[in-house]
């Protein structure tokens, strides 16, 4: 059930109302229903795995607390690991494996790895997989109290706003909003009402679009000019970042909806002027969960420079594959990992570069330049297809011509990107009068109804 | 959450929708623009429907691709030495088309053909590859509401706020693979190779139980309300199953091994007879060979003027 379809529409508003009709108390029951209706309507199948995640979550945390002996707790925690890893990787990666040993036919699976199927994977899995996983270990480190409430818990883990697509949340960020929800007011609503729109207008109208220049592009990439490939894979980082941020924006106006504020998942990653700037600002939820639950436990920052380096390029790898079973997704992450060891060891062996007239035009416009290459990989169906994209773009190949029109969107996407980041704030709606609400919101129905493409599932849905 | 602004966000919302576009529709130009749309259009249909004047003993061709593709509108005027105006839809189902009825009801043809497609009259739901937010989905609940409700003003407010709908979906409708000039696009003027054509039968094995059109349906209703209305104002209706290739009419389908075909022809006519429309058979329009077909369900150059012969011969 996407979030702009109609029948979301319907459990939207059903919802809304029951929720303000209901007593208080019934409010998580109702939230909780309404999060499984919205799961089953992709394939209630599905809903099975939610739920065996939640019941083996949940049992851990509360055994956890109780048990006091440290090999049985750890047992505890490797059981929580291993169903839910051994659950996702089931879906994501046994094909793939079974192919690497040469048991499955490889034609099939690498036409899965492709970045737009979209089949046989549980919508979420990846999501709501590391979130429960951080409950857990939280719990195991006690940072993290164990729930007592199974509809708490359960509410945790499939809370419908953010449960296809992130944020990933931390149980230090749900349940106290849980319990102590902020009182209603019209200034919380209109800001909610003004997230979900300008998510909706992000994905519909900028992400949609962008889609369409760049599928035609990438459909043969042999037949592509080299300029119109490395044009494309520009545009294709910003559907990504339009579609996925378009998503999260959308996830935290429907929490906010109902009283749950979602952390920010970017913090305008296309304007980021140097790598680490930019690894900061993008998907920002899951790059904290890797930095907590990988790159620190095995040593972080307090080993040697090689050490670092090498737990840099492994939490960045492990980044790539889990966005599906690919070496696509593993030579981004890879190539990542990389362009971070390396800025990291500038960083410390040189220091900051010196201050100088348009030193951030040049590091954005040098962090543009280092992203293309995995963006490139990125949305290439294959490494072959990825290879023959590279060879295009470093010979020119197909001429010099340019596709105007997606040198129009990328001036267009900047310009509007770089205006919001001066410029806008997310609760604008709530200081508006009447008469300046009544034109934005006509405004942005209007943008999203003449303008919005045919909706395309979210590229984050089959991570 | 605050109850009153979110109730008052939502009437902006649905303002927005409504109002403007339904000044818009009652301006006269605004058909004028919608007709300049590319043909198998909904824009272009009602643009066309509303836009040009009444002509004498017109015949207006209604139905989806098969109507758009298969039915030579100048053709048909010829051999008829009547007005045809074409107002097919691709890809549009009959509850869809159904909306076209209060123009047609102003426009006061005196023959309405609606050529349907295999499952055109069974079928009134989005297609599920597309996902959601679908025009398409709007498109079904105007015209089901236009059908529904004699309530002018709301009527019209609705179909006025599908204006703006109409108008994104012609886009995406002009970037269709069979792009301008249907009939002359390369996908119809030769014949399916075998093994593209036992591609497309697969995907139509599953699917024929819908042609079956067992059970009632919004599209059966949509168009026995269309029919009565059509009456109402002297109108023929005319139902006409589209051809389809011989080896698609040959495959086993309709559950339990049954053959559909003859089940579906007669479901049609069937809804003809209860429905009060003329119904055209194979007897009077013949049967196809293969070289005619440029997929299961769709005529080649050829098999065109076949058909359109045909028509003209039991039009006449």
């Amino acid at each position: 059930m996407l979030f702009t379809s109609l029948s979301f529409g319907g459990l939207l508003a059903v919802t809304v109302v029951a929720v303000k009709l209901a007593p208080a108390r019934a409010r998580r029951w109702i939230l909780l229903l309404a999060s499984w209706v919205f799961y089953a309507g992709w394939e209630p199948k599905w809903l099975l795995l939610l739920w065996i995640s939640t019941a083996v979550d949940y049992a851990a945390g509360r055994l956890l607390e109780r048990e006091q002996r440290a090999p049985w707790r750890k047992a505890l925690l490797f059981g929580s690991l291993g169903v839910n890893l051994g659950i996702l990787f089931f879906y994501k990666y046994w094909d793939f494996a079974l192919a690497l040993v040469g048991l499955h036919d490889w034609g099939e699976v690498a036409a899965r790895q492709s970045f737009h199927v979209y089949g046989d994977i549980p919508p979420g899995l990846s999501f709501y997989t590391f979130q429960t996983l951080s409950y857990t270990i939280d719990v195991y480190r006690r940072k993290h109290p164990a729930v007592k409430s199974p509809v708490d818990f359960a509410l945790y883990v499939a809370f419908f706003p953010q449960l296809i697509a992130g944020p990933i949340l931390r149980a230090s960020e749900f349940f106290p909003q849980l319990a102590a929800p902020p009182p209603p007011s019209a200034a919380r609503t209109w800001a909610a009402i003004e997230l979900f729109a300008v998510g909706l207008f992000k994905k519909v109208v900028v992400a949609d679009n962008l889609g369409l220049l760049v599928d035609p592009i990438y459909a043969d990439t042999s037949a592509s000019s080299g300029i119109a490939l490395a044009l494309g894979a520009l545009l294709f980082w910003g559907q990504v970042y339009a579609d996925f941020s378009g998503y999260s924006t959308m996830a935290r106006g429907l929490g906010k909806l109902f009283g749950v504020d979602l952390p920010r998942n970017f913090d305008f990653p296309l304007l980021a002027t140097g790598p680490l700037e930019y690894r900061r600002s993008w998907h920002m939820t899951m790059s904290a969960w890797f930095r907590d639950y990988v790159f620190h436990p095995l040593g972080g920052m307090r080993a040697g420079p090689w050490r670092v380096a090498l737990n840099i390029m492994i939490v960045w790898t492990l980044f790539g594959v889990w966005h599906g079973a690919g070496f696509t997704f593993a030579a981004w992450g890879l190539y990542n990992g990389v362009i971070q060891a390396a800025t990291r060891e500038w960083y410390r062996r040189f220091g900051a570069p010196p201050d100088f007239f348009g030193k951030p035009v040049a590091g954005w416009a040098l962090n543009i330049g280092l992203m293309l290459p995995s963006a490139v990989v990125f949305r290439s169906a294959s490494l072959a297809q990825a290879g023959v994209a590279y060879e295009r773009i470093l010979t020119f190949a197909g001429g010099a011509s340019l596709p105007w029109a997606g040198v129009i969107a990328l001036v267009g996407l900047g310009a509007v990107h770089l205006w919001a980041k001066l410029r806008y704030d997310e609760d604008r709606l709530a200081h508006l009068g009447w008469p300046a609400r009544i034109a934005l919101l006509t405004g942005l129905t209007w943008l999203v109804v003449l303008f919005g493409a045919q909706t395309r599932p979210f590229v984050y849905f089959q991570f | 959450m605050h109850g009153r602004t979110l109730a008052a966000a939502s009437s902006v919302v649905i303002g927005a929708l409504l109002l403007p576009s339904l000044v818009l529709e009652r301006h006269p130009a605004v058909w004028d623009w919608l007709a300049s749309f590319r043909p198998g259009t909904f824009q272009a249909a009602e643009g066309a429907l509303r836009a040009s004047p009444h002509r004498e003993r017109e015949v207006v061709v209604l139905g989806s691709s098969v109507a758009v593709i298969d039915v030579i509108d100048p053709a048909l005027a010829a051999m008829l030495d009547r007005p045809v105006l074409s107002a097919g839809v691709m890809a549009a189902p009959v509850c869809a088309t159904a909306m076209f009825t209060p123009a047609l009801e102003a426009r006061r043809p005196e023959t309405v053909l609606l050529v349907v497609g295999m499952r055109d009259l069974d079928r009134c739901r989005p297609n599920p590859g597309r996902l959601a937010f679908d025009p398409e989905i709007a498109w079904h609940a105007i015209g089901a509401w236009r059908l529904a409700s004699d309530d002018t003003w709301l009527a019209a407010a609705l179909g006025g706020a599908s204006t703006l709908v109409r108008h994104r979906a012609a886009v995406r409708m002009i970037g269709h693979p069979a792009g301008p000039g249907w009939r002359l696009h390369p996908r119809y003027t030769g014949r399916i190779d075998d093994d593209g054509l036992a591609g497309q039968l697969d995907w139509h094995a599953p699917r024929l139980r819908d042609a079956t059109l067992d059970g009632d349906g919004p599209s059966r209703r949509a168009f026995a309300r269309m029919s009565a209305r059509l009456r109402a104002i002297g109108a023929e209706a005319i139902l006409v199953p589209a051809p389809l290739h011989p080896r698609l009419v040959a495959s086993t389908g309709g559950g339990a091994g049954t053959s559909w075909h003859p089940a579906h022809l007669r479901r049609v006519a069937e809804i003809a007879r209860d429905t009060g429309a003329r119904h055209l058979g194979a007897a009077e329009l013949g049967e196809y060979p293969p070289e005619d077909f440029a997929d299961p369900t769709h005529l080649t150059a050829s098999g065109q003027r076949r058909f359109t012969a045909a028509l003209g011969r039991a039009l006449r």
